[in-house]
């Protein structure tokens, strides 16, 4: 599709869809770097918080709020990681280093393309979809899912195989194969 | 973190999906090899128990009540309605019945060739956009289809200049013309047109709609009828206010720019500049730039509300502010000329955003399947939208 006919970035979600497509992410990307959930959610909040009050003033563009919220967890967080730096005088706030940002920048690439597995999953088919969730959520054995599930252990092995294909159908061939692993194993 | 870093980023989630293209592979490439940061990243996600361990960490992330929390811990309004004065006015008149029955003799062509095949092979067919096409009734019963080729036309005391898109009407001797000496400009669905009227005011008009004109000015006003949408930018002329009327409703302007939308049940009037006067069921409200009159029955509601909705058609595209996926696809409906189907289970899920005009249908649809996870089938000039439920 070319790009210069449709406007993808003009096209924004309303607060309450904006932050169910992005909280997990934000939330990922921010324990990536403080190590804890609760105060990842609790940055990943304010970060929205701080979105909703400066709407009006920002571009309605979804790559700009994309940012403006990456940007402030990834502050957020630098400013607690800051803290802990006993050294100080070699560290200005807000004075980052390269590697520092590329760290920051894969944290969000991880965290952006994992929530994209993680939604293809989630779309699978119904009967497909379960059976994964028990399997690699909750890492039950086939046995176990057929018992949970009511289904004999080849529906279980049906439905994996069901979902592999959707998978394979939708991912590039050398992701799929990182997904293979856990997906097959007889756990 | 700036552009680049996340062009990246939906790089590789299209990576991921399979949908990249050759030099998009290269550049991703090339990436990777700028730093080793980046290679390691890429091949992390070979770790299984890792992308385990962190989807598992995603799916343990409860958004539902922490939406909640946001909320509560917002205080303030989370929906503010940003008032931006803009400089055009827009009206909207409703009318589709009216329409409808004012626009059933259009004869829809042979071979459509507007309907074509879907490059990406996601859609049966692909519709084109609408084009400039209009159609000029005369008062002496002459018709004229504009949008084909430029073209002057001198007829009685009439010039009638057509080009890419705009009708110039310049009548050439000044005489008194019986009152219903009247012309019109009628758009098709599919269709716009421009039009530049003797005193200088421009119109706009948009898909399915008209405008009725006088072959000339009276000496104490200007006065035209509309349905459907159009726009207009009034030349300025104190002796003569302008007046466009709608179903018993009369808007007057002296120089000003507004739009008007008749398309639903009611009279949308926004103005983005000057000043005009909503006279309806002789209650009569004036309006200031960036406000609205939504004209209902026997009452007129004067909203504040942003204008790009109302100056987006006539600039090149389409501007949703706030709209569910039925209202949006009303006006995709018009511009493509289509018959739309819905199943069951739209939800009344909001949206806000824009689209060109010169996108197709699949382009279309292949955006707001995207924001909106509906699915989209097209069949000809029929298209059929189902909901997530």
């Amino acid at each position: 599709m070319e790009a210069k006919h449709v406007s993808f970035s003009a096209i924004e979600f309303e607060p309450e869809q904006l932050f169910k497509a992005y909280y997990a992410k934000l939330c990922f990307f921010a324990f990536q770097h403080i190590g804890d959930k609760q105060v990842a959610e609790d940055l990943a909040q304010d970060a929205f918080i701080a979105y909703l009050r400066k709407r009006d003033e920002l571009s309605r563009d979804t790559d700009a709020i994309r940012s403006f919220l990456y940007s402030s967890v990834k502050n957020a967080c630098y400013n607690i990681t800051r803290r802990q730096q006993v050294i100080r005088r070699y560290f200005k706030m807000r004075e980052e280093s390269e590697i520092e940002e590329a760290k920051y920048l894969t944290s969000m690439i991880r965290a952006e393309v994992l929530a994209e597995v993680y939604k293809i999953i989630e779309d699978l088919p119904q009967g497909c979809r379960e059976v994964f969730r028990l399997g690699y959520l909750e890492g039950l054995t086939n046995q176990e899912i057929s018992e949970k599930l009511g289904v004999t252990i080849n529906t279980v092995k049906t439905q994996k195989q069901r979902g592999m294909k959707v998978l394979k159908r939708k991912l590039n061939p050398e992701m799929f194969a990182l997904l293979l692993y856990f997906f097959f194993s007889t756990r | 973190m700036d552009r680049e870093s996340f062009g990246i980023t939906t790089l590789i989630v299209k990576f991921l999906r399979n949908q990249t293209e050759a030099n998009e592979n290269i550049r991703l490439k090339q990436w990777c090899e700028q730093h080793a940061l980046h290679q390691e990243m890429m091949e992390s996600f070979k770790d299984n128990e890792r992308v385990e361990n962190d989807i598992r960490f995603l799916a343990s992330i409860d958004t539902d009540n922490a939406w909640l929390n946001v909320q509560k811990r917002n205080q303030r309004q989370l929906f503010n309605i940003n008032i931006r004065l803009v400089a055009s006015i827009v009206l909207v008149l409703c009318a589709v019945i009216f329409a409808y029955l004012y626009f059933s003799p259009f004869v829809r062509q042979q071979s459509d060739t507007r309907v074509i095949a879907d490059k990406t092979k996601q859609y049966k067919n692909d519709v084109l956009p609408g084009t400039n096409q209009a159609k000029l009734l005369l008062a002496n019963g002459d018709v004229f289809l504009l949008g084909g080729e430029k073209g002057s036309y001198r007829h009685a005391d009439l010039i009638i200049e057509d080009r890419d898109g705009e009708m110039i009407y310049k009548p050439t001797s000044r005489r008194t013309s019986p009152l219903n000496n009247v012309h019109s400009l009628t758009v098709p669905k599919s269709g716009t047109y421009s039009m530049l009227l003797e005193d200088g005011t421009k119109v706009w008009v948009n898909s399915f709609s008209s405008i009725d004109f006088p072959e000339q000015f009276g000496k104490n006003e200007r006065r035209v009828t509309v349905s459907g949408e159009a726009f207009f930018e009034v030349a300025k002329d104190v002796e003569r206010p302008f007046k466009v009327a709608y179903n018993g409703v009369v808007i007057t302007a002296l120089g000003t720019a507004f739009n008007i939308n008749t398309y639903s049940e009611k009279l949308i009037a926004t103005l983005t500049e000057g000043a005009i006067k909503v006279n309806a069921s002789g209650i009569e409200k004036v309006l200031s730039p960036g406000q609205t009159a939504h004209v209902d029955r026997e009452e007129i509601l004067i909203k504040e509300a942003g204008t790009e909705k109302a100056t987006a058609w006539k600039n090149g595209y389409f501007y949703f502010d706030g709209e569910e996926i039925t209202q949006i696809m009303e006006e995709i409906a018009r511009w493509y000329d289509l018959q739309v189907t819905y199943t069951p289970g739209m939800g009344n899920k909001k949206y806000r955003g824009g689209i060109k005009r010169s996108a197709t249908l699949a382009e279309v649809c292949e955006m707001l399947t995207l924001i909106s996870q509906m699915k989209f089938e097209i069949d000809g000039r029929n298209l059929y939208v189902k909901g997530t439920d």
